[in-house]
Parts: C-alpha cells; structure tokens; sequence
C-alpha cells in the first residue's frame, strides 16, 4: 500500500484473493453457489469487517472506511465468485446501512452503524407477507400508536435468516389515509428480534435447507426511536434503495462457482457455449459497474437496476443449462466431485433467483415504463 | 469530446434512412467534406485524427440514421490497417476501404513498383470506393499493407441483406499505389483487421438496436388494440423491457470493448462485443417485428431498413458462435482460474 493509503481496485482485488486463500486453506468455508443468501457465516462475516470489507462506502464516524462504490463492488464480486459465505452481514450491509445513513437518526446511527461494520449485528428484511408478494403496498401488518411507540401486528414471510439475525427491518401499515394512494401509510420500523411477541418459524427452502422463515408479530412493543425516516414515508424509503438491491454482483454470480468449476475441468473446455457466457458476463460486469457509478453520483437509476436483475438472473440459469449440456452428468448433493454437487445446488436454487427481490415480470414492467416516451 | 460528435454529424445525416443509392452517396459526400470519414485515422496518415471514442461515436451516428454509408470500413477498420502499416490514405478526399479476408493476395516486385494479384469474396464496399487496402502476406515477421485504385480491379456487385455493397474483387498483376510494411506475422495481422471489423460492426449493431427500440417503444404508444394502447397490454410491456434489455447489453457490450486497450490484437474485447451485440440483433430484431405487428414487414416502413441491417451485420466479421468460440479457447489457453481471467487487465 502507498504512503496514502489509497487503495486501487487491482491491489485489493489481489487482497481479498489472499485472504479467501487463507480462509479456504483454513477450511473455514467450502465454495457453494447462491452462498449471499444461504452461506450464514458470523465467523466470517466478522473476519471479513476486520479487514474493512463490510460497511466499505459508510463514513468513518460509523464505523465505515469511506471506500468507493467502485471498490465495493469489486469486494463483493471477488466473495461471490469464490462462492463464500457472506450472507449474515450481506442484507445490513447492502440496505440497512444505506437507509440507516440516508434517513436514520444520529442515534440511530450511533447504535447500529458501528455494529453492523464490525459484522456482529445482522438484520433480516421483513417486506414480504402471505398476501403480499410483488403488490408490495398492499401490506398488513400494522403498527399502532401505544405511549411511547408502537405496537406492531401482522406477520411477514420469506424472511431470509430472521432466526439468526438480530433485528428485522419491517415495512409496516402505520395509517390509512383516507382517499390517498395504497402507498401512503407505510412506515419502515427496526424491530428488535428477541422483542417479546416475536415469534420467527422456519419455512424449509425446497432443498430442506432453512433461510426462509415467517415471522409472526403478535402486538410486539416497538419504542418510539425505533421508526426509520419519517412516519408515512416507507414506500419512498424503500424504492429509493431498490437500486442498490437489484444492481449488485449477487444478482448475476449466484451460480459463478458452478461456471469456475466446469471451464476448470479439460474436457469441457474451448465450447462456444462457455464463450457466450463470459461475453454476458463481461457485459453484465460493465453494467453492474455502470449504475454503481450513478449510486456512487447520488442518482437512483431504478430502471436500470431492474434491467441488470432481469439480464443477470437469466444468466444466472444459463450457467445451469449450458452445464447440463456441455459436462451431461447427473446433479449430485452429496457427490465427491465438485461440478456435480455445485449443480447440484444451484438447479435446486435456480427458482428463487428469479423471484427474490422482485420477480422479472415486476423488473420487466419498471423497465419498459421507463423506455416508453413521454 | 465524443459525446459532442454524434450530434454534429446527426446534423448530415438526419435520423431517416437513406433510401437511394444516389441519397447515400450525396450524404457520404458531405460526411468527408466535415473529416467524419476518416475520423479515427491518425493526421499524419491524411486522416482527421482523433481517438478510437471519437471513431466510435460518428460511426454510431451514422449508423443511427439507417445502413447504407460505409462509415465502418472507412474510418475504423481502415484506420487500424493503415496505423498497422503507417501507410497515408491514398489521397485526400479519396474512399479507402480495406480487404479484410483475401483468399489470394501476392506483390510480385517490391515497394511503390509492386505488381498485385488479388482474390477476395465480398468486400464491402468495394464498388463504391475509389481506393482499396489491401494486407499481403511478405515473411515469416511481417506482413505489406498495399493500396491501390480499385478502376483496376475486376469487381463483381454483389449485396448484404441490407442492400450494402458486398463485391467480389479480382486483380492480376496490377499496380499498387503504395505500401508499407507492418511488423507482425500476416496472420496477425488479419486477426486484429477481423477484429478491427468485428468491433466496428458491434457499434453499428448497439446504435441501430437503440434506434429500433425507440421506434418500436413509440409505435406501441401510437397504436391502440381493443380499445387501448399496446403499452397497456402486460404481454406487450414484456417483449418492450426484453427490447431494452437487448440494446442495452448491446451498448454495454461495445463500451466494455471500447473501454479496454488490447481493442483489436488481443481479439478478447472485440470478441466480447460481437459476441454479445450479434446475439441482441437477432433476438432483438424478432421482438421489435413481433410488435410492430404487419405493418413493419413491408418495404415502406422504415423498420425492415434497420432489421435488414441487423441481421447482415450480426455475420459480418464474425457471428456470435465464432466469437464466443475464440472466447472459450482464449479462456482455455489461459493458465488460470476463471475468474482471475475474467478480471485480467483490471
């Protein structure tokens, strides 16, 4: 490193490599596809906030290292591709921190920022509900004014790691006015996980693998300071942050390990089919890293963050398909041989990466509204 | 400097189509008397100067207003054989398209004295220029790069699918005009020139495919079907966001390549951008039709002027099945993982 401490993309790509070296020799981890979502490490969630890795762009009063979008990325891509276990700090570190920075309060900041980059507080995202899934304004539960707060109802689903995690970022009714817009009314509120009326039940992914759990809250105790931003601006909070959600690298690398691992082997290698993924590959790169630029200048490129989602999650089930073509073996969870076991794991994913952070046909919708003149 | 250029030369060339051959001739004219054509070929070579960006955003230009104008060949591929050779445009104001794949190129003699014999299928834009460049294989190092008036070759019409001038061409033992040499094997030197070619229609396919997407987003504003807009049919909005995602890739693709420095001799990034935008303009073809409904497949509507254009140019220099070929096995060769491949050069 230079006398200035400004660390470029390549030195700290070559970092991280060094360190997911360490990590894989030590056997602290073992590659697997989809592992931002099912790969919940505190151990290396931790490790990984001691090097400056999590909470990278937040400023250095919570606890961040005022890194750039740019560098962010390139961690992350780096974590994901080597197919490591970074989804206990991934949803605080991708959405909280952002939102907690935007509107939080500085208390609110103190309390949890910090915390959150050394990697020892996680957050699940509570939006989703048994009657809620795309149609996202037509949430239930419901946070009533009690003395010194609310008191919150309801029950969220689809709540990735919410057993684990310490707290839940809910998307909350906390009014209905009369004659607005079904997103009026909607509030983001922190509720404390180990609250008393908290009940978390696992929902088992089809795999028997548990991420997934409903979340019921039974006239939960939720004190004043625990609102996000302001009172009725939930639906504004929440697709202000949409972009950082759906551009990222975890939107087109859930299956990178499976594509690492087939180009590794000889057999398979030099077929025109691998090409043509690496050229969408290249080109969803250069995409990724084109909204981070605009996140980076303080725009929301909603649209075309929906557009990566859509490209990226398709490509994320090509690698599955060209893998069946070009290795034809069986998919194997318990098999020695790494390329079946990785296949294995991602066709039994694949389902999800489609739906998850809004489905392609909500992602193709905000894009073609945006192409349309006006 | 480039984002000024597209605009400067959209004032030449309109946003319709040419429609004659006349037409096109007249608005290539007008191009050469701004310095467009050759933009991208070093002064000192009796080009307009200016970087490979600025090369990229007039042929993109160009290529927005419709097919026709061989912009690609003159400035882009032109200007890497020549730079290849640093060989000077034959003379000022002339139209100098290169050779890109000769089945038989020989120089009998040596230098300016030098006598060629030449067979090449297809070259594009043959019977439009007044010069052609020609690369001819000299010892096991070095290649020559020849130019000479094409009023001595035997040229043979031929079409794309657009309409653009494809030629057969034939020499036996004719004068060439200049030469020079370039210090690399003659295999090499056809690699960067497909390459070269390869990246100049990857533009031409994003700027056209962006095109397409704007015309086929306002006709489904326009039109109404059982009482409203296609727009508000979600089937409709689906193809519409597909569309989009096409163009946009296809850009992606081009800045990507344009982004990098091996452009041409490494094949990696030229191959990225054909690859990538070949596929997009078949795929994005089909839907822009599939929209427009019949009204966009007959021969007044200015879309089949475009789509024709799409799928001659996604085969020209390289379809996306040999690119993402030469994709694979450079990824092969190369003695690491993956990713360290994949994120090589960063």
């Amino acid at each position: 490193m230079s006398g200035l401490g400004i660390v470029l993309p390549g030195s700290l790509r070559a970092a991280v490599r060094e360190f997911l070296a360490e990590q894989l020799s030590a056997g602290s981890f073992e590659p697997r596809c989809d592992s931002w979502l099912s790969g919940f490490s505190p151990q290396f969630s931790r490790a990984l906030a001691a090097r400056g890795w999590v909470a990278m762009t937040w400023p250095r009063e919570y606890g961040g290292h005022e890194r750039s979008e740019l560098e962010r990325l390139t961690v992350n891509e780096e974590l994901l591709a080597a197919g490591a276990p970074v989804a206990a700090h991934w949803f605080a570190d991708r959405q909280v921190g952002p939102g907690l920075l935007r509107h939080g309060t500085p208390g609110q900041r103190a309390r949890f920022l910090p915390a959150i980059a050394r990697g020892e507080c996680f957050f699940a995202i509570g939006m989703s509900e048994p009657d809620t899934g795309s149609d996202l304004a037509s949430v239930r539960t419901t946070a009533t004014r009690a003395d010194a707060g609310w008191r919150v109802t309801g029950t969220k689903l689809w709540t990735s790691h919410a057993h684990r995690s310490h707290y839940l970022l809910a998307l909350v009714r906390t009014s209905h006015p009369a004659g607005a817009a079904r997103h009026a009314g909607l509030s983001q509120l922190i509720i404390d996980l180990n609250a008393p009326g908290v009940h978390v039940r696992p929902v088992p992914f089809l795999d028997g693998e548990h991420h997934f759990n409903e979340v019921v809250l039974d006239d939960v105790p939720v004190s004043e300071d625990a609102l996000l931003g302001r009172e009725g601006e939930g639906w504004a909070q929440v697709t202000g942050e949409l972009a950082h959600e759906r551009s990222g690298p975890e939107r087109f690398l859930s299956t990178f390990p499976l594509l690492a691992e087939l180009a590794r082997q000889q057999s398979h290698r030099g077929q025109p089919e691998l090409g043509a993924l690496l050229a969408e590959l290249a080109t969803l790169r250069q995409l990724s890293r084109q909204v981070a630029e605009r996140l980076q200048a303080g725009e929301a490129p909603t649209a075309e963050a929906a557009l990566v989602k859509d490209l990226g999650t398709r490509f994320e089930n090509r690698v599955i398909d060209v893998t069946r073509r070009v290795a034809g073996i069986e998919p194997d969870p318990l098999s020695a041989e790494p390329l079946a076991r990785l296949l294995a794991d991602a066709v039994l994913h694949a389902p999800a990466f489609t739906l998850r952070g809004g489905t392609s046909e909500i992602m193709r919708g905000i894009v073609a509204r945006a192409v349309l003149p006006r | 400097m480039t984002t000024e250029l597209g605009p400067a030369v959209m004032e030449i060339t309109g946003t319709e189509p040419v429609s004659s051959e006349d037409q096109a001739r007249e608005r290539y004219q007008r191009l050469a008397a701004n310095g467009w054509a050759t933009v991208g070929i070093p002064s000192h070579l009796g080009g307009s100067g200016g970087s490979m960006a600025d090369a990229a955003a007039v042929v993109a230009a160009v290529a927005a207003s419709g097919p026709g104008i061989p912009i690609g060949e003159t400035a882009i591929i032109a200007g890497w054989l020549l730079a290849a050779a640093g060989l000077a445009l034959p003379e000022a104001g002339c139209c100098a398209v290169p050779v890109l794949r000769p089945a038989e190129a020989a120089l009998t003699g040596t230098g300016n004295g030098g006598l060629l014999t030449l067979r090449a299928p297809r070259v594009a834009w043959a019977s439009w220029a007044s010069h052609l460049i020609v690369p001819v294989p000299l010892d096991e190092n070095r290649a020559l790069v020849v130019t000479l008036e094409n009023a001595h070759a035997v040229i043979r019409h031929g079409v794309n699918l657009a309409g653009e001038s494809r030629d057969d061409v034939e020499t036996a033992g004719v004068p060439v005009q200049a030469a020079a040499t370039a210090d690399m094997p003659f295999k090499d030197l056809l690699a960067g020139l497909h390459a070269a070619g390869a990246l100049a229609r990857s533009i031409q396919i994003a700027a056209a495919l962006r095109r397409v997407t704007g015309m086929t987003a306002r006709y489904c504003t326009q039109r109404s079907q059982f009482g409203r807009p296609l727009t508000a049919f979600q089937a409709v909005q689906q193809q519409l966001a597909e569309l989009a995602a096409e163009s946009a890739a296809a850009d992606a693709a081009v800045t990507f390549a344009l982004g990098r420095r091996d452009a041409f001799h490494g094949q990696v990034s030229a191959a990225v951008a054909k690859a990538r935008t070949s596929q997009a303009a078949g795929a994005g073809a089909r839907i822009a039709h599939q929209l427009h409904g019949a009204i966009g497949v007959t021969q007044e509507h200015p879309l089949p002027r475009y789509t024709r254009a799409l799928w001659a140019w996604r085969d020209e220099y390289g379809s996306e099945t040999s690119w993402s070929r030469l994709l694979a096995e450079r990824a092969a060769d190369a003695d690491e993982p993956l990713w360290e491949w994949v994120t090589a050069d960063e």
